[in-house]
């Protein structure tokens, strides 16, 4: 073998002696890794559904707030508006409302159902959410739903007024209920 | 032409030099190893260690199960045997880091304890019947906190048990509906070199 080729030999060995010390020491740990399972937070929302109206009633589209606007309402009437209020959170929750109207005078008593009411008629127990009020005074306590409960409520209006045309939108809040717990089990 | 000059038209080789070459065919030939002597030895089998580890499940608890519907003060515990399986001890340490808006800042954290036995369950009630050790404070998942398991000898196992948390100031504006994992990337490292005389 050629001297020269013997002297390039060993300096190749030399630097790559080199290049692999840093590696090598890296082969001298153990690694282990693991991710957990997704974690998911709860959402909290509510909304109304679309509703059914008295015949001097129209609007009522759902959403988080639901706004009707009543027509030619007569000191001794009434007009009434229908719908369903869903907690549409994970988790249970308070629902609060608000109320306003475009002009005074307007009170407001809502009433829930036991089952969804069918042509102003509710077929099974009524319970009452607010007396007669006038609107915008109170909040509104719907009371605690489970996720994914609905209420069956009416809206009822009268006014102390001769004839009143006006418009009321109710909105509602979510707030969560749940508490913590030790969810090791899921 | 004489024959003295036709001797001359070939060049000369001193006598020496043709000695050389015939002493290097001598060597070439074997004689050289006629010259030297061996004697031999081996030393006894040097075996690297292997340096390995293994973290796995235990308690009844799965680390990558999911968990939905999570708010604020809940917690979950996971628990894992964290084995050296190598033949020398390692000093172990491990790396937290987040993933989604759940890890991020004020939401999930991740404390870290150690059992000197494996965690027993009773009646869904984990406890540990050695003594227990913090191995990592509550700490948020955003803040990738470092975790010191400390040493264990090839063949020991540490017995550990982590717990996420929501923190109670989780706020379902910013985290409502979002969610997060967290991953554990443990190293185990071999002491450095020493005289093994």
């Amino acid at each position: 073998m050629p001297a020269w080729l013997v002297v390039v030999l060993m300096v190749g060995s030399v630097l790559l002696g080199s290049a692999i010390g840093p590696g090598v020491s890296a082969a001298w740990t153990s690694s282990t890794t693991a991710t957990t399972g997704t974690l998911t937070f709860a959402s909290v929302s509510a909304s109304f559904g679309a509703g059914t109206n008295d015949a001097n009633v129209s609007g009522g589209a759902g959403g988080t707030s639901y706004a009707v606007t009543i027509t030619a309402l007569l000191l001794t009437g009434n007009a009434n508006t229908y719908t369903t209020l869903t907690n549409t959170s994970t988790v249970s929750a308070s629902l609060t409302g608000a109320m306003s109207a475009n002009l005074p005078g307007l009170y407001v008593a809502i009433d829930r159902c036991s089952v969804a009411w069918a042509s102003g008629a509710c077929s099974g127990s009524t319970t009452s959410i607010l007396t007669s009020t006038a609107v915008g005074t109170p909040a509104v306590s719907y009371g605690t739903v489970a996720a994914g409960g609905s209420l069956f409520l009416r809206y009822r209006y009268t006014t102390l007024l001769a004839t009143v045309t006006a418009t009321v939108t109710a909105t509602v809040t979510a707030a969560s209920t749940a508490t913590g717990t030790n969810r090791t089990a899921g | 032409m004489s024959k003295h000059a036709a001797r001359r038209s070939f060049p000369a080789i001193p006598v020496s030099t043709a000695a050389v070459i015939a002493a290097v065919g001598l060597i070439g030939a074997g004689t050289y190893a006629a010259w030297t002597s061996t004697a031999g030895t081996t030393t006894g089998t040097y075996t690297a260690a292997t340096v390995t580890a293994t973290e796995v499940d235990h308690n009844a608890t799965v680390f990558t199960s999911a968990i939905s519907n999570l708010v604020p003060d809940d917690y979950a515990y996971r628990y894992r045997t964290l084995s050296n399986t190598g033949s020398v001890t390692q000093a172990f340490t491990g790396a937290v880091s987040g993933a989604g808006t759940l890890a991020g800042s004020g939401g999930l954290t991740i404390q870290v304890d150690k059992c000197t036995v494996a965690w027993t369950t009773v009646a869904t009630v984990s406890t540990c019947t050695g003594s227990t050790t913090a191995v990592l404070a509550s700490a948020g998942v955003s803040t990738s906190p470092a975790i010191t398991y400390g040493s264990l000898a090839a063949g020991a196992s540490d017995f550990l048990r982590y717990k996420f948390t929501i923190p109670t100031a989780a706020s379902y504006a910013t985290f409502g509906g979002t969610t997060g994992t967290v991953t554990v990337a443990i190293t185990g490292a071999a002491p450095a070199g020493a005289d093994r005389t």
